[in-house]
Formats: C-alpha cells, sequence, structure tokens
C-alpha cells in the first residue's frame, strides 16, 4: 500500500541538494502543521471540556510533527553538501 | 390554561422519533459520502496531477475529515471520519519521506512509524481497545490455512502486479532487512489500518457492509499501481481478510496471510524468477 505510492514519489525524488532545498511538498507539510498547530492551542484554551476535540486532532497532528521532523533531517542531510 | 386546569403540563413538542431517524440516517449518508469523496478526489489529484496536488488534496481531505469528526463525534460517521483521517496522514508520509539518500527498505519503515502512530492516536480518541483492534489470539488453523492461501497468491500477485526486480548485488541483509519491513511496515500496518480500525468502526456504520468498505478503500489505496487487474486482484484478497477478521474478530490470520502474500510477490518469486 505504501510501495504504490513511493513508486510514483521515486521518479520524481530530488537529485540535487537544490532540487531537495525547493521542494514544495515541504511547504505544503510544514502549512499543514502549523494550522493544526494553531488550532490545537485555541481547543486547548477553550478549557477542559473540549479533550475529547484534542485527542481528536492529535490523531493527525502528532505524526505529521514526527513526518515533517524525519522529513527536515533527510533534507539537511541531502542539502547539506550545499555548505 | 385548558391543560393548566385538565392536570396535564404543557411541555415542548418532542421531535417525531420516525422523522428524526431519517435525518440522522441522511446526515449518516451525506457525511460518510462526503468523507469518502475527500479521499478520493485527494487521491485522484495525486494519480493525475502529481506530487504537489497530490499533496494538497491529501491536506484537505485530512483537514476535512478531522472536521466531520469533530462534527458528528458522538455518531458513527463521525467516528469513521476519524478513523480514515489516518490514510492522508499516511500518504503524505508517503509523499515526503522517501529519499536518495536512504535505502528502500527503510523507506517502509519511515513511511510506517508515523502511520503506527496515527493509528494508535485514532483507536485512542475512538476508545477503542487493542482487542477492539482485533489485537488478539485467532485459532491457528485459521492463520495456516491463509498463510498457504498467501503462498499461492504472492505467485498470483507477481504475475499480475509485475514487480520492480531487486536490486542487482542485494545482500542476505538487506533481504532480511526488506522482509522483515514488508512484514512489519506492509502486512501488518495494512491490517491494523484496513481491517483493525477501519473495518471496525465502519461495522458501527453499515454492519456486515464494513468488510466491501474496507475493501474499497484497499482498492482506492492501491489505484496507484496504475494496474486494474492488480487492483481487482488487491481487491478480492481484502473482501477475503475482510471476512476472515470478521469471522475470527482477530487480524491475527489476515496478517499471516498477507505477510506471507507480500513477501513471497515482493521478494521470493523475484529472486527465483528474476
Amino acid at each position: 500500500m505504501t510501495a504504490t505510492v513511493t513508486r510514483l514519489v521515486a521518479e520524481a525524488l530530488p537529485q540535487t541538494p537544490a532540487q531537495a532545498l525547493a521542494l514544495a511538498v515541504a511547504g505544503i507539510v510544514a502549512l499543514i502543521v502549523v494550522g493544526l498547530l494553531l488550532t490545537r492551542l485555541l481547543v486547548q484554551a477553550g478549557g477542559r471540556q473540549n479533550a475529547r476535540a484534542l485527542r481528536v486532532l492529535d490523531v493527525v497532528l502528532v505524526p505529521l510533527v514526527v513526518v515533517f521532523g524525519i522529513f527536515l533531517y533527510i533534507r539537511l542531510q541531502e542539502i547539506v553538501p550545499l555548505g | 390554561m385548558a391543560d393548566r386546569f385538565s392536570g396535564f403540563v404543557r411541555s415542548a413538542p418532542r421531535p417525531d422519533p420516525i422523522r428524526a431517524r431519517g435525518f440522522e440516517d441522511r446526515a449518516a449518508v451525506l457525511v460518510g459520502a462526503l468523507a469518502a469523496g475527500l479521499l478520493v478526489v485527494a487521491e485522484l489529484a495525486l494519480l493525475l496531477g502529481g506530487l504537489v496536488p497530490g499533496t494538497l488534496g491529501h491536506g484537505i481531505a485530512l483537514l476535512g475529515l478531522i472536521a466531520l469528526g469533530l462534527a458528528r463525534w458522538d455518531h458513527p460517521e463521525g467516528r469513521l471520519s476519524v478513523a480514515l483521517a489516518v490514510v492522508p496522514v499516511l500518504r503524505l508520509a508517503s509523499i515526503a519521506l522517501p529519499a536518495v539518500i536512504v535505502p528502500e527498505y527503510l523507506w517502509y519503515v519511515l513511511i510506517g512509524i508515523p502511520s503506527f502512530l496515527a493509528v494508535s492516536l485514532a483507536a485512542r480518541a475512538l476508545e477503542l481497545r487493542p482487542a477492539d483492534l482485533g489485537i488478539r489470539r485467532a485459532p491457528l488453523r485459521d492463520a495456516a490455512i491463509l498463510a498457504a492461501a498467501g503462498a499461492a497468491l504472492g505467485l498470483a500477485g507477481f504475475v499480475i502486479g509485475e514487480p520492480d526486480p531487486l536490486p542487482t548485488g542485494i545482500s542476505i541483509a538487506e533481504i532480511v532487512l526488506t522482509s522483515l519491513a514488508l512484514v512489519v511496515f506492509g502486512a501488518l500496518l495494512e491490517e491494523l489500518l484496513l481491517r483493525g480500525l477501519v473495518q471496525r468502526v465502519a461495522a458501527e456504520l453499515l454492519g456486515s457492509r464494513a468488510v466491501i468498505a474496507s475493501a474499497a478503500l484497499t482498492g482506492l489505496l492501491y489505484a496507484a499501481t496504475l494496474n486494474l487487474r492488480y487492483v481487482v486482484f488487491m481487491v478480492a484478497i481484502a473482501v477475503l481478510l475482510g471476512l476472515v477478521a470478521r469471522r475470527t474478530g482477530s487480524i491475527a490470520a489476515p496478517v499471516a496471510g498477507h505477510a506471507v502474500l507480500l513477501w513471497t510477490q515482493l521478494v521470493l518469486w523475484p529472486l527465483v524468477l528474476g
């Protein structure tokens, strides 16, 4: 199931540090993470009665923060040769 | 006035239970269709538009499914939306994490870690215990039969799916690591998500038709292979695995069958037949 998309992705992988730096996918994922993070903070400020809403938001927010962290680490490893 | 004197207290008019049920049914159908539609459009954007439209599509689907889940969280369709929100997470990880500098078998590990995390957080949000997800013992006979079926179907999958050959000069250690990655981050993850979580939560809304819903989602996720025969093959397998999961209440046998199928299709037959 994951392999089905990675095959598509493999054809468009950045081959040079500059291409890795200019990857649009990173910006979109970062935007989603920031938006979810702000929503979570707002919901959290709403009080204890929103505990269940926070758990629902965490279903996507926490894994996406992990995705973004791994993503940044890998891209930094690709970009480092530039420096 | 007359009511007060006759001993009755006037109260707010009660909703007609049949009409209220009709509204609930319509709302459930609408939310269910919207949730499925979001995933279909996101997957189409990925297949037809490429990575950036696909990322945008899955980002929108993710936000939409969470919004539906929050709006209807006391209803089966809201719970199903939360369960389905794991799919865009998996897709975003699949799009974002592969890289040239990372060995291919590690891609599945990197994608699998946030996906397992999303499944466990969805189970927590939906108040499902491990046993509710099918993480329990199954009769050994069922697991053995499905594993044997998986071995036979693996050859069919190899012929129909035409997987990429293994890299030339691949070491024994890399074969073992690839096999482990396929079993844990392929078979186990897929069964936990599709049969354990989605089929279980869909059953609250659709009853026995949840097997069809989980098989349809399998077909959608395999559409990226762009191989219609392989998509049909995997949907048929998903129906079989879904029926076994429903009958035994466990995903152990489906995981055994799926693991053997994946391993024979992607490792054994490419090694033997080239």
